[in-house]
């Protein structure tokens, strides 16, 4: 699983900003802003790290110890890649 | 194949063109340097690409428009950027305007120029360049890409404010923060072709941001209009001119000729 190619992400006024550029623009003409968690999980997928992966590193990050702490962080990143995939950002 | 230069934004660019018209087109900014910044060419495909959305465009104003393109793309590895707008100057100070097209840019700043008269003057109404300077400034740029309109005078200002237009029932404006400006003005910026130019671009629009202040402006095509998005630009109390400027004297003084 990876992002495609020609997506840039940048901070813009304090802000995530992804947009697409070269073949990418064509499919995909908006932009997105995300926040700082998903601005992780982005970051870690480009990176070509595993879901399972960026959840860890997140759970170690936010020192989520309980249990339900756990649990949120890794629905979140599944929530959040299955954003992606649906907006098409998202290859296997 | 003709080949030429321009003078653009502060810049020497190449043109390499099929066709007459674009010296033509760019006749005003030509330049005897030999020494460009960088040289552009609309590639077959660029053509192709423009032609899918304007399929009864002729072919010399598809490479007109893919010239644009291709010098916009480059833009940012210059610390300039392309923007869509309508760009006024107010005693010197530059001020843009910017929305989809078809929201009322050239109308607003028509009207500017209709009550405040010899004071407003036009940097470009379609297609400015701004220059993100080292000094923390901010310089717009004529283009002889002016919309069909055709409001151009060779002349360049440093930026005191942007405004984003919506239409209205009412007369409203209010200052926005930079984060909520991000997709209003994105949208009319242009994006590069390039990975490493969208990235550049990206960080430029950053500092444009920053630097600048942000104005949403809702509004109607009334004198109200203008006092509304004047004073907040400006600062100053809104003082109509004694004599009103016609649509005709307008277009004399602001329409490039040909």
């Amino acid at each position: 699983m990876k992002i495609k190619d020609g997506f840039i992400i940048r901070k813009v006024a304090g802000k995530y900003v992804v947009v697409a550029t070269g073949e990418a623009s064509k499919s995909f003409h908006g932009m997105v802003k995300l926040n700082e968690s998903a601005k992780d999980i982005w970051e870690g997928l480009a990176k070509g790290k595993t879901p399972d992966e960026i959840t860890d590193e997140l759970i170690r990050a936010n020192g989520a110890e309980t249990d339900e702490d756990r649990k949120r962080i890794s629905d979140d990143v599944e929530t959040m890649i299955e954003r992606m995939r649906e907006a098409g950002f998202i290859e296997d | 194949m003709d080949v030429f230069s321009v003078r653009l934004a502060d810049l020497t660019v190449e043109i390499k063109s099929r066709f007459d018209y674009l010296r033509w087109f760019c006749r005003d900014y030509l330049t005897d340097s030999r020494t460009p910044d960088f040289s552009v060419y609309a590639e077959d495909s660029r053509l192709d690409e423009l032609r899918e959305y304007s399929p009864d465009m002729r072919d010399e104003f598809l490479e007109r428009d893919a010239i644009y393109s291709a010098i916009a793309s480059k833009l940012p590895y210059y610390d300039r950027v392309a923007l869509h707008g309508a760009c006024i100057t107010y005693k010197d100070k530059a001020y843009l305007f910017t929305a989809a097209s078809g929201t009322g840019k050239s109308t607003h700043i028509g009207l500017w120029k209709r009550y405040l008269g010899d004071d407003v003057g036009i940097v470009n109404g379609d297609k400015p360049i701004f220059h993100v300077k080292p000094d923390g400034t901010i310089r717009a740029y004529d283009t002889p890409w002016c919309g069909k309109e055709g409001w151009n005078q060779m002349k360049n200002a440093d930026m005191a404010g942007i405004c984003f237009v919506r239409r209205g029932e009412e007369n409203t404006i209010r200052p926005v923060d930079p984060g909520d400006a991000i997709s209003l003005m994105l949208r009319q910026m242009f994006h590069p072709y390039e990975e490493e130019a969208t990235g550049l671009m990206l960080d430029l629009f950053d500092e444009i941001l920053s630097r600048l202040p942000l104005y949403l402006l809702e509004c109607d095509i009334s004198e109200e209009a203008v006092k509304t998005s004047f004073e907040a630009l400006t600062g100053e109390k809104y003082h109509r001119s004694d004599k009103e400027t016609t649509s005709e004297e307008i277009n004399k003084q602001w329409r490039m000729p040909g």
